[in-house]
């Protein structure tokens, strides 16, 4: 890992995490699905990508296989040029839900990935309070998940993957259960706090205004096999808020997106 | 109102009066369907109409949607569409209003709730002193409650209580306590890993059919008829449910909590200690409390054969004597005992599992 991580500081050229003809087969009952065919990407160091497509066209499945969780079935992912073979606390992950510890306060929620090094009480400690105060949740550090909304939920796991100084952040429809106005706060929270990590984000989504929105770079997929059906590069500033979304190049995009996404959901359904 | 013509004009037009008169059912008439195109009609039609007009307009408003009535006004053609095919939906009645008390899971008033914990346990009492007074005269059938107090109270002066209580929560500890200690690590074991499972839950779900009484000869054959065959009943009697409880428990620990553990870098032995243990804590002692239950009901079956003290050992040596009422004194003492087991092992599940909601 130290390795891993001194090689891409000396400024390698190639992207951080690459996925070679990547493909994942189920066996759903005696069936045979394939969930993803042929994902060939290159994420660079520091970028905020989006993933885009219907239901089913495997966008958790290609975070599953990033995160190590699951194996893809043909090709192999790499995270600095080496093979991915599992889950670790260098690909943090959040799912919709959360899944924050039920049981533990907040700042214990935080601590969880920490308490499994060796550190020392006070450097914990630190690094907990570091996280709590850049995701705005220090206030909240005694409270337990169930007296939290479902935004500052979200907030205790994106703040737990990141106390881990994960390279990659793989976020997954992170906000998809939020009421709107609670998801565009998180939406701004998460480019602000991308810009002040610097980490390398994915982000799977079913909403392209989001991707757009959030994304430097927007990848649809198309479904039954979920292969990649368009890469874009997002021809917006850096700097966005929420009256980005009212920008012209903001909706052609946007729209140009959304057509992708309907032209390979009925692709699928015909 | 009904659905179909919220927002329109009609709550006006219908005059208050005339909603009061009707019945609820024609007071919101299926009709509702022609609403909108006829908003206007109805201001004229209804206002000076009585109930029976009213309903009467609405009656052929609804016949003329069917028959794909006024071109010239089918602007909200999505209700009438939908609503041509059938006669206008009937509505029932607004339920009677009920007692809060009878309400289905609505909370009740605290004294109502008080009174009613109070009635569970005076009206069997009642009725036991009742029972008693009826066959009065014979005490060695149905004691009062009140002998059955002054027999309690003779038994503890002597100490007989006291020792037989004892003797019958020692035999819970050490039989139930063994359970526990061999059915939550199995159970984790079984709940955690689908091999655990596999290798266990067919044989564990067979024994546990088996009643554990059945074994009493077997195991004062094998065990002797001494300490050792009362435990040993108390175990079988409990272990294979714990067992299966335990392993429930642990299987609803949700697969994503394990998963971001993994993410965050935990190995598979701090996903058990730190995760699926915790998270299957208060489930696990909501198991074991269940099954403490049972094990208290197996002391007092396991003592009445062959035992020298216990609380079984005691209704079974004061039926021999014919002292019935000792035999009510002594249940009364096994249930208060059960219950104040029963809310220690509630109170220790709340507390432990104080971030369920």
């Amino acid at each position: 890992m130290a390795a891993a991580r001194s090689r891409g500081k000396s400024g390698l050229v190639t992207g951080t995490l690459r996925l070679r003809t990547v493909g994942k087969d189920f066996t759903r009952g005696r069936e045979q699905v394939r969930a993803l065919e042929d994902i060939d990407l290159e994420v660079a160091r520091g970028s905020f990508t989006c993933v885009v497509g219907a239901s089913g066209s495997g966008k958790s499945t290609l975070l599953a296989l990033i995160a190590g969780l699951s194996r893809p079935t043909t090709g192999e992912v790499l995270l600095d040029g080496i093979p991915v073979t599992g889950p670790g606390p260098d690909r943090g992950l959040v799912f919709q839900t959360g899944a924050v510890y039920p049981w533990r306060t907040v700042e214990r929620n935080v601590a969880f990935g920490l308490e499994l090094l060796p550190l020392s009480r006070g450097e914990r400690a630190a690094r907990v309070d570091h996280y709590l105060a850049a995701t705005g949740l220090t206030r909240l550090r005694h409270a337990l998940p169930r007296q939290l909304s479902g935004g500052q939920r979200q907030r205790v796991a994106i703040a737990r993957a990141l106390a881990c100084e994960p390279e990659v952040l793989l976020l997954d429809e992170p906000f998809g259960a939020l009421d709107v106005q609670t998801k565009e706060d998180m939406q701004l929270f998460i480019r602000r706090l991308w810009h002040e990590c610097g980490t390398t984000v994915i982000m799977v989504t079913h909403d392209v205004e989001e991707a757009v929105f959030l994304g430097e770079r927007v990848i649809t997929l198309a479904s039954n096999p979920g292969r990649v059906a368009a890469d874009v590069t997002v021809p917006l500033p850096g700097e966005r808020d929420l009256t980005t979304k009212r920008d012209a190049a903001f909706l052609g995009v946007r729209a140009e997106i959304e057509d992708l996404v309907r032209l390979y959901h009925h692709d699928q359904a015909g | 109102m009904s659905l179909l013509t919220e927002g329109g004009p009609e709550p006006a037009g219908n005059p208050g009066p005339t909603t009061a008169a009707d019945p609820p059912v024609a007071g919101r008439p299926g009709a509702s369907a022609a609403a909108p195109p006829t908003s206007a009609d109805r201001s004229t039609a209804a206002d000076p109409d009585p109930t029976a007009g009213d309903s009467a307009a609405d009656m052929d408003l609804t016949g003329g949607t069917a028959t794909a009535d006024g071109a010239a006004v089918a602007v909200d053609a999505g209700p009438g569409a939908g609503a041509a095919a059938f006669a206008p939906l009937p509505r029932r009645q607004p339920p009677r209003r009920v007692p809060r008390v009878f309400a289905v899971r609505a909370p009740i008033p605290r004294p109502s709730r008080l009174v009613l914990t109070v009635l569970s346990v005076l009206v069997p009492l009642a009725l036991w002193q009742l029972l008693s007074a009826a066959i009065d005269g014979r005490p060695d059938y149905l004691p009062s409650p009140a002998q059955a107090w002054a027999a309690g109270l003779d038994m503890a002066r002597d100490g007989l209580l006291l020792g037989d209580t004892l003797a019958s929560i020692r035999r819970v500890l050490l039989g139930f306590g063994l359970a526990v200690a061999v059915s939550v690590p199995l159970g984790i074991a079984m709940g955690a890993f689908q091999a655990g499972r596999a290798a266990f839950e067919p044989v564990i779900g067979l024994l546990r059919y088996l009643p554990a009484s059945a074994f009493i000869p077997l195991l004062a054959l094998w065990l002797g008829i001494d300490e050792m065959s009362k435990v040993a009943l108390l175990f079988l009697g409990t272990v294979f449910f714990n067992t299966l409880m335990t392993a429930d428990a642990v299987r609803r620990v949700p697969g994503a909590l394990v998963d971001v553990s993994y993410t965050l870098g935990a190995r598979r032995g701090e996903v058990l200690r730190k995760v699926v243990i915790p998270f299957s804590l208060p489930g696990i002692l909501d198991a074991i409390r269940v099954n403490a239950a049972a094990a208290w009901n197996f002391v007092v079956v396991a003592e009445l054969f062959a035992a020298e003290e216990g609380l079984g050992y005691r209704i079974v040596r004061s039926q021999r004597f014919n002292q019935i009422d000792r035999i009510f004194a002594v249940l009364v003492v096994i249930a208060l005992i059960g219950l104040t087991i029963d809310v220690a092992l509630r109170l220790l599940r709340d507390r432990v599992g104080r971030w369920t909601s």
